[in-house]
């Protein structure tokens, strides 16, 4: 499933995530890895894989990866429209 | 975006100044020691350079362009403009530049003015003082660009342990022999307040309350004087306009990645630089940095870098440079140029 490779992307991109070990119903907000330096490498992986900028606002506003996941592909279509 | 070139002005030198005093970010007290570790990682900053309560920035500038004429040879009533790009004015006004034309005893033709940009001020001086040669009959003309801010205060983990001082000066010149220039440069104002202090100008004047600190969310103060710094919305204004920015300026001078010696960007954050350049596809060696020494110098940056990184190459041979700052406002400015013959003295430390 395309999520599952966006959460196999997240766990590559914030440093000290073990592979396999996030779901896309992870809060990636509550892991402890996560600061601001991992929201900076969370928007640079989104620009590199996905091709889209995600407001930090609307980040926000995402509980679990598989929120985010589907912010990434709302910003995608919206983009291609 | 405007795309422009310069055809008759020319880079003749380029200095910079730093103060003495060294701060290291292994030494701020509010991360422990595993957050600052990170942080430096991340931001590639481990030092930077802080000036006293005395020294300003047309101080540093000033002692930058006279190491530089006296390399260059040019006496003081050869100048015939004087641009200063700071957002570190001595006063609230007079405009600085205007100081430093008495103080280095330039001439009273002299035409003299600041403009108040930071992040791309280099770039951005570098066409406004380029054109106005070009349009003025003026020979030459120095672009000083620098800043020392105390506008981040030490309480905020989020700037505190990026900004450090400096102050350049730039000598342009009009000439027959002068290599094209070509610049992209483009505004986004309605995202100032991705970087803004919000009292102290008209629009909110400092009052008795802008000095209280209120708590931030991710620990630390912030008081309405100090910098508000959202670092996000930063990563995603440079990824969104510079890579765009840099492509198009390359394709409108006719050339490509590889035909580049070096990249000089804006010195931020090494890794936002390092996603731009990969973006565009920049190898490591075509991306200069002295982040881990000077930090972020706001407009200082770019030529600093030259000073810093590139000065015995630039002495050598001809190379041929992109150079793009971005940030504050939210502005960009980014340019082509050949090098010919640029002077450049060692790094001044006053």
């Amino acid at each position: 499933m395309e999520v599952e490779q966006f959460v196999r992307h997240f766990e590559n991109a914030v440093e000290g995530i073990e592979p396999e070990s996030l779901t896309p119903q992870t809060q990636y907000h509550r892991i402890p890895q996560w600061d601001s330096l991992a929201l900076l490498c969370l928007l640079a992986m989104i620009d590199c894989e996905y091709e889209v900028q995600v407001p930090g606002m609307e980040l926000k506003q995402c509980d679990t990866l598989e929120d985010v996941y589907k912010l990434v592909v709302a910003k995608k279509a919206l983009k291609a429209a | 975006m405007a795309l422009a070139t310069l055809r008759r002005a020319r880079i003749a030198g380029v200095a910079s100044a730093v103060p003495r005093q060294i701060v290291s970010n292994s030494d701020y007290g509010l991360l422990s020691e595993e957050q600052r570790e990170k942080i430096i990682k991340y931001t590639g900053i481990r030092f930077r350079r802080w000036a006293p309560k005395e020294l300003c920035c047309s101080d540093l500038c000033q002692a930058s362009a006279e190491r530089l004429l006296k390399e260059l040879g040019w006496g003081p009533e050869e100048i015939g403009a004087v641009v200063f790009v700071s957002q570190t004015a001595d006063y609230p006004f007079p405009a600085t530049a205007q100081l430093i034309q008495a103080r280095m005893g330039l001439p009273k033709s002299a035409l003299a003015f600041d403009v108040n940009l930071g992040c791309s001020g280099y770039t951005y001086g570098l066409y406004v003082l380029g054109s106005l040669l070009e349009n003025s009959g003026l020979k030459r003309g120095l672009l000083l660009a620098g800043d020392v801010s105390k506008m981040h205060g030490d309480s905020d983990p989020a700037s505190a342990v990026l900004f450090g001082h400096a102050g350049t000066a730039t000598a342009m010149e009009c000439s027959a022999d002068a290599k094209p220039m070509q610049f992209e440069m483009g505004s986004d104002g309605g995202g100032f307040k991705v970087i803004y202090v919000p009292a102290g100008g008209c629009r909110n004047p400092v009052g008795s309350q802008s000095f209280e600190k209120a708590a931030l969310d991710g620990g630390g103060s912030r008081g309405e004087t100090d910098v508000v710094l959202d670092a996000a919305e930063i990563m995603n204004f440079t990824m969104r306009e510079i890579p765009v920015s840099i492509k198009r300026l390359l394709e409108y001078s006719g050339h490509t990645v590889p035909d580049i010696d070096a990249f000089v960007f804006h010195q931020a954050n090494l890794f936002i630089n390092s996603q731009v350049a990969r973006k565009i596809g920049i190898k490591p060696p075509q991306l200069p940095s002295t982040l881990y020494d000077f930090g972020n110098t706001s407009s200082a940056t770019v030529p600093l870098t030259l000073t810093a990184q590139m000065r015995e190459a630039l002495a050598s041979k001809p190379m041929k440079v992109v150079m793009s700052g971005f940030g504050v406002g939210l502005s960009w400015a980014s340019v082509c140029w050949e090098s010919d013959g640029v002077v450049c003295p060692e790094l001044i430390e006053v």
